[in-house]
């Protein structure tokens, strides 16, 4: 069991701050059977927190409005989380989203002849092993490489390019799994590296749903299942469900992003 | 088939009791004046500016709905039977959306296939889990009902996301009585005015439960374009609430508001006639302008209700109304009052080959269709529009359902040539809130103009009457 400490700050400087703006927030990790949120915070500079609400998948979100013609926004978390080592796994949960929902392929993680390809010959079933292949399979076919891909690549199009970032092999490993029948999803976090070094973005791993174990993790661009490092935030069927900031802005003119995560054992 | 059955008439030998009254007026007035006032009728249409855009034609063209004068009557003992059932189809069909929005036990029980609801677009994911004010999904039903004989109706369709056609049938009666007064003194036909403040206040019914004071309730048009565009500006008008487009709505200190002259004003409950897909680019379709950012997360938080509920659109998908007896008997427990008319799903290997096999004889509809768009009446198609729909059934045949070409009941319109019996089908309408279910009595008929035409819609050229339901 590790007691983790995460800051997370996402700044935004404009020349022209957005006219209009409403992003939903997904940055705030829940409890569960696997961690403990112990304190958590959101603050905000250059918008205020309309409302928050939980999601269909059962996130944590925060409705805010930018401030018209903000020059900077700064999104900040802080808290402490808990986390105990399940082996990756998460078990059983009560959801209000059935299970063939998980087994859908979306836009982003349909598989074409690249994936199939990669798959070919390799036995899907409900067993443990058999994922830990997949993710070796997928480890190996992909270099982990930033810039090359970004959050709208399709899991094929990243498998075809031979490089990609966590949420590439995450969206990756669920379309294989779900090409099998098997309900797998996404899942967005923070993940606490050795010398604590400073993060530019959020974690991804996937999870599927293997009977007699419930859902079990694959942190396939690690080529590891989550332990006492990992904490979850949200989830979903890809990135673009579980996708830590998420907005609709209008009239915004040369914006400059920055991210840092820093998460250090307490 | 055999021949109509004809309201009137019925099989010929003598009128029906319920059109006695009608057929003496008929007979009293003489042709030239009815042509004068059928003339004056529709110059009164005109005049109220009730006109209906086509989808689809070159010009974009504004059409006058066709009206006809005679009124079609029906008793009031097969109104309380037609109410009774109605009242059972749109509980179950509430009953139905809470489940398959929240633990699914229809699909549980092996009643309702997975695979209806899978890769569905009418399945709105994200209505997984949300509670909608007062439990109420169905605030508002159109049941297109057809006749068949003396005492058989069914069900054709249900339409439950966003119903229309009810300004018609205001307008329809507002035009009777103008047109002939004494009609009205000399037959006791149940009053339909109070339509659009029974709505309003069945939706102030539903209010969320945090809204203390007196509600605000507005109207959402995607605009001037949609085609009923003219029904949203008037029922708005009538109900006496603001019709408002997206961009006039915000969301404000995390709840809806309107623009309004003294700044932005809180909206309690949202009549929307838009689709699903365009109400919230941050949420759904992001390129839709004619929605609200963050409406659906006001919506989630319990701040507004929205009529008719995100996510209806899987009660009336036409693959769901074949499981439409059984949906009625699992959350009833009653076996249907009102039929459903037997459905082939194509999607279904030997369904589909029956379908092939048959397809002269038969109705084929698109699931996800509406207004009489892209169905083919096989008794009425050309030897080339078979030979291309057959393409297309087994291109997709998940896309088709069909139907046996029922026949539905005439009624005589008056045209240049005198009197002549023609199609009809009824949608009635059913409001609901927790409190109660409000029908009012009779709803719109929709009528084919032309001779033997078995299309009702009036995108494909139906015209509409007055209904009238007898006082007991």
């Amino acid at each position: 069991m590790k007691k983790l400490y995460v800051t997370h700050k996402t700044s935004y400087s404009f020349e022209a701050g957005p006219l209009s703006g409403l992003q939903q927030i997904k940055k705030t990790p829940y409890s569960d059977s696997s961690q403990m949120v112990l304190n958590w915070s959101l603050s905000l500079k250059g918008a205020k927190e309309e409302f928050s609400f939980i999601d269909s998948f059962n996130n944590n979100v925060h409705l805010i409005r930018i401030e018209p013609r903000t020059k900077c926004l700064v999104i900040e978390c802080e808290g402490h989380v808990e986390v105990t080592d399940n082996f990756g796994i998460r078990g059983y949960e009560t959801s209000t989203i059935p299970l063939w929902v998980w087994t859908e392929q979306t836009n982003i993680t349909k598989p074409g002849s690249n994936i199939r390809k990669m798959v070919k010959g390799l036995s899907l079933k409900d067993n443990i092993s058999d994922f830990h292949k997949l993710m070796e399979l997928i480890n190996r076919s992909l270099d982990f490489e930033k810039n090359i891909t970004d959050v709208k690549t399709t899991a094929e199009a990243a498998v075809k390019s031979g490089y990609g970032v966590c949420q590439d092999f995450t969206n990756i490993f669920i379309a294989c799994c779900r090409l099998h029948g098997l309900p797998a999803r996404y899942v967005s976090g923070f993940l606490l590296l050795e010398n604590n070094q400073v993060q530019e973005a959020m974690h991804a791993w996937a999870e599927v749903f293997v009977e007699g174990l419930g859902w079990v993790g694959f942190d396939t661009a690690n080529n590891v299942s989550p332990d006492d490092r990992y904490i979850r935030v949200a989830l979903g069927r890809d990135y673009a469900d579980a996708a830590p900031i998420k907005g609709l802005t209008r009239g915004v003119q040369n914006e400059c992003l920055s991210v840092s995560i820093m998460i250090s054992e307490q | 088939m055999s021949p109509a059955f004809d309201e009137m008439w019925a099989d010929g030998s003598a009128i029906r009791r319920p059109y006695q009254n009608i057929k003496a007026w008929l007979d009293s007035e003489d042709r030239p004046s009815l042509k004068a006032k059928r003339r004056d009728a529709n110059d009164l249409f005109r005049l109220t500016g009730i006109t209906f855009n086509v989808y689809g034609s070159s010009e974009g063209e504004e059409r006058l709905i066709p009206f006809d004068i005679i009124p079609r009557v029906i008793t009031s003992n097969e109104w309380n039977k037609i109410c009774k059932g109605l009242e059972q189809r749109v509980r179950a069909i509430n009953a139905f959306l809470y489940d398959i929005y929240h633990s699914q036990e229809i699909v549980k029980a092996g009643i309702l296939p997975l695979e209806m609801l899978k890769n569905n677009p009418a399945f709105l994911l994200q209505m997984i889990g949300v509670n909608p004010p007062g439990q109420i999904y169905t605030h508002i039903s159109g049941v297109d009902i057809i006749r068949t004989e003396e005492n058989d109706f069914y069900v054709l369709e249900d339409n439950i996301r966003t119903p229309s056609g009810v300004s018609y049938m205001l307008e329809n009666r507002e035009t009777m009585l103008q047109m002939f007064p004494e009609l009205f003194t000399k037959n006791r036909v149940q009053p339909i005015q109070n339509y659009p403040q029974e709505l309003l206040n069945s939706l102030k019914d539903t209010v969320p439960e945090t809204v203390e004071n007196k509600p605000t309730v507005c109207l959402l048009t995607p605009g001037l374009y949609n085609s009923a565009y003219f029904e949203h500006a008037f029922l708005a008008d009538q109900m006496g609430i603001e019709l408002v487009q997206g961009n006039d709505l915000k969301v404000v200190d995390g709840f809806l508001a309107m623009r309004t002259t003294q700044g932005h004003q809180k909206v309690d409950v949202l009549y929307k006639r838009l689709d699903d897909n365009f109400l919230d680019p941050l949420n759904f379709n992001e390129k839709s302008s004619l929605g609200v950012p963050g409406l659906f997360d006001v919506y989630r938080k319990g701040r507004v209700t929205i009529a008719n509920a995100p996510g209806t659109g899987i009660a009336d998908d036409k693959a769901i109304y074949s499981f439409m007896p059984e949906i009625v008997q699992f959350y009833s427990g009653e076996f249907p009052l009102l039929q459903n008319v037997p459905t082939w799903r194509c999607a279904i290997k030997d369904q589909l080959q029956y379908v092939l096999d048959n397809i002269s004889e038969l109705v084929i509809k698109q699931v996800h269709g509406s207004g009489g768009y892209g169905m083919l009446i096989g008794p009425a198609a050309t030897k080339k529009d078979i030979s291309n729909f057959k393409k297309k059934l087994i291109a997709t045949p998940q896309n088709y359902i069909a139907q046996p070409t029922l026949s539905l009941s005439t009624v005589p319109i008056f045209t240049n040539k005198g009197f002549a019996p023609r199609h009809v089908d009824l949608r009635p309408f059913v409001q609901m809130s927790p409190k109660k279910i409000n029908i009012v009595p009779g709803g719109l008929t929709r009528v084919a103009m032309s001779k033997g035409s078995l299309v009702v819609n009036s995108s494909q050229g139906g015209g509409t009457k007055d209904t009238w339901v007898l006082e007991n």
